[in-house]
C-alpha cells in the first residue's frame, strides 16, 4: 500500500465534470426532463436557476470534487464544501427563492435542495467514471453483467411512504416494476440482472443515461457480476465468445461534450423547450437546414 | 496528504497457475487490468459493507461516507502493476494523524447536532459564537438561535458545533483489509473465471 506524493486525480470522473457547458435555465424539472439526455449529459444545470455564477460554482466545484485529491491540509472539497459554497454564494448575490418556496425543494438556499445538487454531481461524474470502468472491455471479460439492486440504506425508499410519522409500504417491488418496464429480466430468486451494455441500464435511469444514479436520492446501482456467476444465471451462453457481448449497445469511450454529442432532432423538443434551449445556448447553436440543433461556431 | 494508491503485481509467486496461464495468453498488460478490476471490486464492497453500519455519533440522518468512497476509487494498470487508487479521505482515516484548520481558518467546528452532520459551519447563516470558561477549559461554541415562540420571552438556541483547535484522529486499520487479504480475494475471483475467460476470447 502506498501514499502517493503526486495527486491521482479520478480521470474519467473530472473529464465528464469538465466536458459539459453551462446551461442556466428557467425550466423547471419536468421542462428540463423533456431535453434529450444527450443534452442534460453534457450541461450543468439545475431547475429554474438563471444565475451563471451559480452553475459556474457548481462545475468547478464538481470537478474538484470527483478529482479525489486534496491540495493541502483543509483544502479537500467534499460535497459538504460544494454545499457551504453554494450557500455563502447565494448570500452574496441576494438570492431569494420564490414566493411561498422558502424553504422547500425549490429553494437554492434549502439544505435539501443544495444537498441534493452536490449528491447528483458527485454521482453522476463519479459514476461516468465507474461506468468506463465497467464497460471497458478487458474488465468485461471478468465481470461482464451486473445486479440492479440497493448500495445504499434509505429512511424512506420508494414504495414507502411515512404516515404520522410510520413507515407504510406501498409497493414493495417498485424497482422491480420499474425494471421491468424499462425492459429487464428477472431471474432466479427475484434478481434484476443484466449485462453491462444492456440498454435497461438508461431506460431504468430517470436520466437516461447508463451510469449514475437512477434517481434522485436513490441509494439502487449496480454491482458488478463475474463472468462464471453470469453463466450460471444464464445471463450468458456457455462459451459465449465476448466480443459479441461486448457489441451491444457500447458507448463511445470518450467524455460526452456539447460539441460532438447535440445531433438530437429538434422535432424531439416542444417548441417552448426549444427556444428556451437555444436562447441559453446562444448563437454558436442554430437549427440546420436538415432540422438538427447543429454548433456554427 | 494526496490519494492512496494499491500496487499489485502478478510476478510474484502467490499467483496461482490458472492466472499464470491466463497472463500467458492475454499478456501482461491484460492480465494487470483484469486483476485491477478484481482488487478495485473487492475493495468497493469493503467501503460498501462499512456503509451498512450506522454513523458513530447514531444520527439519524446519513452522510453515506463509505459510500461515496466506493464510488471514488478508480483502479488502473500497467504492463507490470495493477493499481487501485482512493479519494483522499481513506488515506486521512487509515494513517490517522492531526487535522488543522484550513489556509486562514483559526479552528475546526466539529458537529454535534443531527442538524449539522455533514455540513460545515460556515454553511449555516447567522451561527453564534458563545465561550465559556477560561484557561485550560475554555471553550467555544457555535449556536443557532431559534425564533421566540408562543409563550417564551427569549429564542432559544441550539449548540450545533464545538470549535476545536486541532483533532488527532487515531488511525484506523480496518479502513481496508490488509494488502494480503485483497490480493488473496482478488486472485480466488480471477481464478475461479480464468477457464471462463479464456474460453470467451
Amino acid at each position: 500500500m502506498q501514499l502517493l506524493s503526486s495527486p491521482q486525480p479520478f480521470a474519467d470522473a473530472v473529464a465528464w465534470a469538465k466536458g459539459r457547458t453551462l446551461l442556466p435555465t428557467s425550466l423547471n424539472t419536468t421542462g428540463l426532463e423533456k431535453l434529450s439526455a444527450d443534452i442534460r449529459e453534457v450541461a450543468v444545470f439545475s431547475a429554474e436557476v438563471t444565475h451563471a455564477e451559480i452553475l459556474q460554482l457548481i462545475y468547478d466545484r464538481t470537478a474538484k470534487m470527483v478529482a479525489g485529491v486534496s491540495p493541502g491540509p483543509g483544502q479537500y472539497t467534499s460535497p459538504a464544501s460544494l454545499v457551504a459554497d453554494l450557500r455563502e454564494l447565494l448570500d452574496q448575490i441576494g438570492y431569494q427563492a420564490a414566493e411561498g418556496k422558502e424553504g422547500t425543494i425549490q429553494d437554492l438556499r434549502s439544505w435539501k435542495r443544495a444537498e441534493l445538487i452536490a449528491d447528483v454531481q458527485l454521482r453522476m461524474a463519479a459514476g461516468y467514471g465507474q461506468y468506463q470502468r465497467w464497460v471497458d472491455p478487458t474488465s468485461m471479460l471478468l465481470y461482464p453483467a451486473a445486479e440492479f439492486t440497493r448500495l445504499e440504506w434509505r429512511r424512506v425508499p420508494r414504495g414507502t411512504v411515512m404516515i404520522k410519522g410510520l413507515e407504510h409500504v406501498d409497493n414493495p417491488r417498485y424497482w422491480h416494476d420499474r425494471w421491468i418496464e424499462a425492459g429487464g429480466q428477472v431471474y432466479a430468486g427475484g434478481r434484476l440482472l443484466a449485462l453491462m451494455t444492456d440498454p435497461v441500464w438508461a431506460a431504468v435511469s430517470r436520466f437516461g443515461v447508463p451510469y449514475g444514479p437512477p434517481d434522485f436520492n436513490s441509494g439502487w446501482g449496480r454491482k458488478p457480476v463475474s463472468r462464471v456467476q453470469a453463466t450460471a444465471w444464464g445471463l450468458i451462453a456457455k462459451g459465449s465468445k465476448v466480443a459479441d457481448e461486448q457489441q451491444q449497445n457500447a458507448r463511445p469511450a470518450e467524455a460526452p461534450s456539447l460539441a460532438n454529442t447535440v445531433k438530437a432532432a429538434v422535432g424531439q423538443f416542444a417548441p417552448e423547450i426549444l427556444a428556451a434551449l437555444l436562447k441559453h445556448l446562444g448563437r454558436a447553436w442554430q437549427v440546420d437546414a436538415a432540422g438538427n440543433l447543429a454548433h456554427v461556431a | 496528504m494526496s490519494s492512496l494508491s494499491l500496487q499489485f503485481s502478478l510476478a510474484g509467486d502467490s499467483a496461482r497457475p490458472a492466472i499464470q496461464g491466463l497472463a500467458a495468453r492475454i499478456g501482461g498488460r491484460q492480465a494487470h487490468e483484469l486483476l485491477a478490476a478484481a482488487l478495485l471490486r473487492k475493495v468497493q464492497e469493503h467501503f460498501q459493507e462499512r456503509d451498512q453500519t450506522p454513523n458513530r455519533n447514531r444520527f439519524p440522518n446519513r452522510s453515506h461516507f463509505w459510500s461515496k468512497l466506493a464510488l471514488g476509487t478508480h483502479a488502473t494498470a500497467t504492463d507490470s502493476e495493477a493499481i487501485v487508487t482512493m479519494p483522499y479521505p481513506v488515506a486521512q482515516k487509515y494513517y490517522g494523524g492531526v487535522i488543522k484548520p484550513g489556509p486562514g481558518k483559526k479552528a475546526l467546528a466539529i458537529p454535534v447536532n443531527a442538524a449539522a452532520y455533514g455540513r460545515l459551519a460556515r454553511g449555516f447563516k447567522g451561527l453564534k459564537l458563545v465561550r465559556s470558561g477560561k484557561g485550560s477549559n475554555r471553550s467555544a461554541v457555535l449556536v443557532a438561535i431559534g425564533e421566540a415562540k408562543n409563550g417564551q420571552k427569549r429564542a432559544v438556541g441550539e449548540v450545533m458545533f464545538i470549535l476545536v483547535k486541532q483533532v488527532v484522529q487515531k488511525a484506523d486499520p480496518h479502513t481496508l483489509p490488509s494488502d494480503s487479504a485483497l490480493l488473496s480475494a482478488a486472485y480466488e475471483e480471477l481464478n475461479a473465471n480464468a477457464e471462463a475467460i479464456l474460453e470467451a476470447l
